[in-house]
């Protein structure tokens, strides 16, 4: 008998309920029956950097359904917008042809007509200047498109203009592992949730960014009685509520307490002195730069930086009780094993690489890393930031597989191997997100191209990018499979994106897991796969730039299968190296873990440590016995524990805008909504934008629960609904950036790292007035 | 038919109770409950329906909060 409408609802409507609680809820066989799916294909859900494994049920060329892959991490579970994936391949504002901008409309054209003017558009402004021409993409684009992409324009247009989102959530996390253990990404995986006993949670809502990682940590918590959470943030979310210690604190102030932490491990010996003299260096900048010169320095005159760093003055600086840092310090060092994990919290900041630093500082001083779940673990934030973007070499500093940009060797090593004369790949990093938007703005870059993201709603100070996106000089193309969103109604030219399981690829997700997601069902209309639009772009842009010569070697193929073992072959040697991943490998299994260098290697839970299963150690660092940070090879294979200030926002709260604004997620949506936007269950749920104000905050404004506020930056402002909850603290407001009509980034300040480049979005000063 | 599920916050050590309250609620049904907290589905026809609904699980004894998760249109 099959279920009803009404019953499956009904369970899926519990399930979220659970979900939110971490409580398992059996799923019934009858669920699957009502669902109706002849076929269930292996994939990965579209959303959040977790990777969930997923099941997708298909009916006569329809996607009907979509149920967890119980042999994949996720053990089955799937949270509720997983859960109601199909509606967004189905959506009325599907885009299903090309659509070329006449005046203020969009008209239908021809896919030959549509490529013929990007190819001119794009050559035309390639003559004037190699580099004004740019490509913007997604950390939800697949691995394949993403390579592709800095492979052509780096190598085979020399420039290296191409960046992506990943730069608005990843890239303080990126150059914060580099920094710290010389090459980037997690070197523990999820494992380590099931052995960890101690978890520092800092910057990160986890049950509503990663709702199934959440799972899995209160699923530890309620079996496990010795465990401790430790939250660190301006917000007591649900997260914070559930933890044994929840550290509030200004925002913008934690690399004060993060330092007092150290402070406390060193003062109180609960550091590890063996660890430390083995496998740790110290470094200090000297000047700022830029470049910011740097120089080795000691132990001793790393106790004597932080003797500074007492709890009182955390305490002072941060509000947070010195109290809670000194247990936390304690927790942290003295556990069994643990657990660091942050999200944009400590990443979308102008310190967020020195943020990220003082994290990894605290696992090097403690030894509390390399061995079952003792590990940072940077949380990820899209579905292929990890594979595509950063791992696969598409952002501006960045080549294949950890090599860089400004690095000779790097340059030439990949010059051969794609076969382009030496040279070729220029030595200067390309525009990064905001500098290639501001670039853009002021007719330097002439051509550009946006795909699968949405930078006309995610960007930071909007407003000033919108403008910038429909000059009269330039040329604005954007892939996309809903039309119009917030970007591509500012488009010259709209091109008709294949979605999620229309299309083959491979999603590279936080612990360094690589999953295939098979193709199920074709493409509405005449939307296609990007990686097919790229390579055609490819071939005939060279062919009009006067390379087509090398086209057929750069671009030798038409899917994204026949580049694969292209992509397997760039990581061979490196510290990346997953050689052993075949297409076939990957198709068969449910997620693979790099360093994977054979095909009967079973790849790898945790790096750097040979004693549990890293492969490359021995390889790298022969003499190593265990633990070797073999990415690090200038310093000796060690990891470096930074000196770095407590440093504050860009934008402090001040006199005239006396409130702190930040930005974030609620689980019913994601990113800018455009997809979940279209799931009439998460729609109803979440309808719109609100503002989330303190209660004591909310009576010296005098405004109600639900009463209109007027929320004001010095970049602009926004009418919202006020939320008047006991969840940010005192002087901060927050407000999640998933509305359309209610542009949050409007408001929110560009300012940047100037390691990372990442944007401040967590922090801007702000009045709210009753409206 | 509106079908809607929320987490039900109680004292510490009332889940008892508040089941067998909830046991005589025709429109609700229990899926599970851990610690201090409970997930409860309620179905209604009308939205004026499903307020007076959450309004009685308020107003039930040993009940500290509803928070609702999720509602969809059956």
């Amino acid at each position: 008998m099959e279920l009803s409408r009404r019953q499956l609802l009904k369970f899926s409507a519990a399930l979220a309920a659970a979900s939110a609680i971490g409580l398992e809820l059996p799923v019934p066989e009858k669920a699957q029956a009502a669902a109706g799916a002849d076929k269930w294909v292996k994939g990965v859900c579209r959303y959040c950097g977790a990777g969930c494994g997923v099941y997708v049920g298909v009916t006569k060329g329809k996607v009907v359904a979509v149920k967890g892959d119980k042999d994949n991490w996720n053990k089955g579970y799937v949270c509720l917008k997983g859960l109601l994936l199909p509606p967004i391949l189905y959506a009325d504002d599907r885009l299903k042809y090309p659509m070329l901008r006449k005046g203020d409309k969009f008209e239908r054209i021809p896919w030959k007509e549509a490529m013929d003017l990007m190819v001119a558009k794009f050559a035309e402004a390639y003559k004037m200047n190699p580099h004004s021409i740019a490509y913007y993409g997604s950390g939800q684009s697949y691995t394949e498109e993403s390579y592709f992409i800095g492979k052509l324009f780096k190598a085979g247009l020399g420039t290296n203009n191409t960046d992506g989102n990943p730069r608005l959530c990843m890239a303080s996390a990126a150059v914060g592992y580099v920094s710290s253990f010389g090459k980037d990404e997690p070197m523990g995986s999820y494992d380590d949730f099931y052995h960890a006993d101690c978890y520092f949670i800092i910057g990160s809502n986890l049950p509503e960014a990663h709702p199934v990682l959440y799972r899995i940590l209160r699923e530890q918590k309620d079996k496990r009685k010795d465990v401790k959470i430790i939250v660190a943030d301006p917000r007591k979310t649900e997260l914070g509520r559930k933890a044994d210690l929840f550290m509030s604190f200004t925002p913008g102030t934690d690399l004060a307490i993060l330092n007092a932490m150290a402070h406390v491990i060193v003062k109180e010996g609960l550091y590890n002195k063996d660890f430390v003299g083995k496998h740790t260096v110290f470094k200090k900048v000297v000047a700022p730069g830029p470049p910011p010169k740097i120089e080795r320095t000691t132990w001793d005159e790393y106790v004597q930086f932080i003797e500074q760093f007492t709890p009182e003055m955390a305490e002072k600086t941060s509000g947070c009780p010195k109290e809670s840092i000194i247990t936390a310090a304690r927790w942290f060092a003295q556990s069994k094993a643990t657990m660091s994990m942050w999200c944009m919290g400590l990443n979308q900041r102008i310190r967020g690489v020195w943020a990220n630093n003082l994290v990894h500082n605290l696992h090097l001083l403690t030894g509390q890393i390399c061995r079952p779940g003792a590990t940072p673990f940077s949380l990820t934030g899209q579905p292929n930031a990890c594979g595509g973007v950063r791992d696969g070499g598409l952002l501006a500093h960045l080549l294949p597989y950890g090599r860089l940009i400004v690095n000779d060797k790097d340059r030439e090593d990949m010059e051969k191997f794609w076969g382009v004369p030496k040279g070729r790949i220029q030595p200067k990093p390309g525009l990064t997100a905001v500098e290639m938007f501001q670039a853009f703005g002021k007719n330097d870059v002439k051509a550009m191209w946006i795909v699968c993201t949405n930078p006309g709603q995610s960007l930071p100070n909007v407003g000033e990018y919108r403008k910038g996106m429909v000059g009269k000089d330039t040329f604005l193309v954007v892939s996309e499979a809903y039309h119009p969103s917030k970007t591509s109604e500012l488009a010259d030219l709209v091109l008709p994106a294949a979605l999620w399981v229309e299309k083959e690829g491979v999603y590279g997700q936080s612990e360094r897991r690589y999953q295939l997601l098979e193709k199920c069902i074709e493409p509405p209309g005449e939307a296609r796969p990007d990686f097919e639009v790229m390579t055609e772009f490819g071939r005939r842009l060279l062919a009009a730039t006067g390379r087509g010569d090398e086209a057929k070697n750069l671009i030798p193929y038409k899917k994204t299968p026949e580049i694969w073992d292209e992509i397997r072959q760039a990581s061979e040697g490196t510290a990346y190296d997953f050689m052993g991943m075949t297409r076939d490998r990957i198709k068969k299994a449910h997620g693979l873990l790099w360093p994977m260098p054979t095909t009967t290697h079973p790849g790898t839970l945790r790096r750097y440590t040979a004693k549990y299963g890293d492969p490359l150690v021995k390889k790298f660092d022969p003499a190593a016995s265990d633990v070797s940070f073999y990415g690090n090879k200038p310093d000796g294979n060690k990891a470096v524990i930074w000196l770095r200030p407590a440093a504050g926002p860009a934008e402090p709260a001040d006199k005239d805008y006396p409130l702190v604004l930040t930005t974030g997620r609620q689980i019913e949506h994601w990113h800018t909504g455009t997809m979940t936007a279209k799931v009439p269950e998460l729609r109803r749920a979440a309808p719109y934008g609100f503002l989330e104000i303190n209660p004591v905050d909310a009576k010296t404004i005098g405004v109600k629960n639900k009463d209109k506020v007027k929320v004001t930056s010095r970049r602009g402002s926004l009418v919202l609904e006020a939320r008047v909850l006991d969840v940010p603290r005192p002087g901060l407001v927050y407000a999640s950036f998933h509305d359309p009509e209610k542009l949050i980034n409007l408001l929110t300040n560009d300012a940047f790292d100037a390691l990372s480049k990442q944007p401040e979005y967590k922090i801007c000063a702000v009045k709210v007035q009753k409206a | 038919m509106i079908v809607t599920s929320v987490v039900i916050d109680i004292q510490p050590g009332m889940s008892g109770a508040v089941l067998s309250s909830l046991a005589l609620m025709e429109k609700a049904s229990v899926y599970g409950f851990k610690d201090d907290k409970i997930i409860v589905v309620l179905e209604s026809a009308t939205s004026d329906e499903l307020e007076k609904l959450a309004a009685a699980l308020h107003a039930m004894e040993f009940v500290t909060g509803v928070n609702p998760v999720f509602s969809a249109n059956a």
